[in-house]
């Protein structure tokens, strides 16, 4: 769609459409922000770019106060699309209250997670607060794969978590870093995201900065 | 309390569209397949009328008034956005 903003009725006025001359630079502010809420997480994963794991908390992380002036920022410059990542986020002590925050404000959230905190109870409340999506990672489609990449992890859990998404009919969306010992199983991983009920299943390069024992994936 | 009462024939944006305006028009983004589309004024002021919940008679007719259009112009291209919209799952009815 192509066209010129009509101002008066005596320019003429051509369609109501996409100016492809508009980029990022002309926006009051981003359309999108991926935040990682904190760097703790349950799981060691071997290909965590940010090296989460259990007591790796950033010891600058956000206070309360600080948590919601962000958002209050975020919100109130329009920012129509947020995601929560981390670490894993749902481990944050303000994880809901964070989530309610945003969706009384009607702003849009997705929640990246590994899963594993995603109780029917969680679930019901992701899906009462409003929230877009939840995306699950699943970089296996069998528990022994699955559970090599993610440290700590257990794939029955995720899996369950998927499933409880799904009874509580939150969107769900499925994660997969494909490395040399599992893309072998990403056709039987897009099957079963399709089988837990995602509507969308994510995969690209995995980004192994930091761990050695990634080395030679 | 007071109530709103909804016309079944207004339109309004699809559950996962949000609208900002800027200051060439405006954006449209669609948070489930995260594409974004943006608007010149024209077509930011289709999306604000939407907003405020009308039918398209209504939507044309503000549009004609705030632009004091006496041709069909104006019509043509709103209502042609507006099934642009609707084609592109921007907006449900």
């Amino acid at each position: 769609m192509t066209g010129q903003p009509a101002t008066t009725a005596s320019e003429p006025l051509a369609p109501a459409a996409a100016s492809a001359s508009a980029e990022s630079g002309d926006l009051a502010a981003p359309l999108y922000v991926a935040w990682q809420v904190t760097n703790e997480c349950n799981l060691a994963c071997l290909h965590c770019i940010e090296e989460s794991g259990p007591g790796k908390a950033f010891r600058d992380e956000l206070d309360e106060d600080q948590i919601f002036g962000v958002l209050a920022q975020f919100m109130d410059h329009e920012i129509p699309y947020l995601s929560f990542s981390g670490g894993e986020p749902m481990v944050h002590p303000l994880f809901f209250k964070m989530v309610e925050y945003v969706c009384s404000r009607d702003g849009q959230l997705k929640i990246e997670t590994n899963g594993h905190y995603l109780t029917p109870e969680n679930c019901e409340r992701l899906k009462l607060l409003g929230v877009k999506a939840v995306q699950v990672s699943l970089d296996g489609a069998t528990r022994s794969t699955f559970n090599r990449m993610r440290i700590r992890g257990d794939f029955d859990k995720a899996t369950d978590g998927v499933r409880n998404l799904r009874a509580a009919e939150v969107p769900i969306e499925i994660n997969y870093s494909p490395t040399s010992f599992n893309v072998h199983e990403i056709g039987t991983a897009i099957d079963l995201a399709y089988e837990l009920g995602a509507y969308s299943f994510y995969t690209g390069r995995a980004m192994s900065r930091n761990r050695r024992k990634c080395a030679n994936w | 309390m007071p109530t709103i009462n909804v016309n079944p024939t207004d339109m309004q944006l699809a559950k996962y569209v949000k609208f900002r305006e800027e200051k060439f028009g405006g954006v449209l983004f669609e948070t489930r397949s995260e594409k974004v589309f943006t608007l010149n004024a024209v077509g930011a002021a289709v999306v604000r009328e939407i907003n405020t919940g009308c039918d398209e008679k209504v939507l044309v007719a503000r549009l004609k008034d705030r632009y004091q259009d006496r041709g069909d112009a104006l019509e043509r291209e709103a209502l042609a956005f507006i099934a642009d919209l609707r084609q592109k799952g921007l907006l449900q009815d």
